[in-house]
């Protein structure tokens, strides 16, 4: 007689698809959102803006607006910790070891390759001397962070994707 | 680290989605475990040996203490 279990699905499974189900939501109405924003504030730029009702031109008003994008970016981050606390609850210790392999492994040569790009753009000519004509040092700088953190996550997804693969 | 987690579990008829159910963990990890490619946490190795009714040292074994025997 087979000793197999017989698997309804669980309450653990059930959070983790809700997790899931969050996270796409989330991201699907941030792509609207973002989509919504570049909508109206293309439609009303320039000349738009005589083409377009008055309701418009407000709803540019307020997406122009850097406390909006202010709220927005507090309210993306709280609930990010929020849905990391409870993923990282979830997870067995496999699949916690791998983030932590792959933070570490993949953080890491993405934080290399990005500022060692950093490094030699600043000290090599030509890509020292390049002017960016209406963006401000402080955007540059942004842009630079920016740019860094990309490359860590890229590097932590390549890492994580190995690291799973293999165990498998 | 080796271990006898699919001999112990095949004496049960269990697959490795039964093993990890009765473990609370993953099918990856019950695997990952099985082919040596990860060392379960104490917690884990005791909750092993409390599952099958054993001790964790029946279960896992390094090559020293593989060799060890084998000499005895």
């Amino acid at each position: 007689m087979s000793n197999t279990v017989d698997r309804p699905q669980s309450e653990k499974e059930r959070r983790k698809r809700r997790l899931q189900l969050q996270y796409i939501a989330v991201l699907v109405i941030g792509f609207a959102f973002s989509v919504a924003t570049g909508f109206i504030v293309g439609s009303t730029d320039g000349e738009g803006a005589n083409a377009v009702p008055a309701w418009m031109l407000t709803l540019r008003e307020v997406a122009i607006s850097p406390w909006l994008w202010l709220a927005v970016m507090l309210a993306l981050m709280g609930w990010a910790v929020v849905w990391t606390l409870a993923y990282w609850r979830q997870l067995d210790e496999l699949a916690r070891a791998a983030h932590e392999r792959a933070w570490f492994w993949g953080g890491s040569a993405g934080k290399a390759v990005g500022l060692s790009a950093v490094l030699i753009a600043s000290a090599t000519p030509p890509l020292r001397d390049l002017t960016f004509p209406g963006v401000t040092p402080m955007e540059l700088v942004a842009l630079g962070a920016f740019g860094v953190t990309m490359l860590m996550l890229i590097g932590y997804g390549v890492a994580w994707a190995i690291i799973w693969w293999r165990a498998r | 680290m080796r271990n006898r987690l699919r001999v112990l579990r095949a004496e049960r008829d269990w697959s490795q989605a039964d093993l990890a159910e009765h473990l609370g963990v993953s099918r990856q990890t019950v695997n990952a475990i099985e082919v040596g490619k990860y060392d379960p946490s104490l917690p884990l190795a005791f909750k092993v040996a409390r599952l099958f009714g054993t001790t964790i040292e029946t279960i896992f074994f390094d090559d020293d203490s593989a060799h060890q025997e084998a000499a005895e």
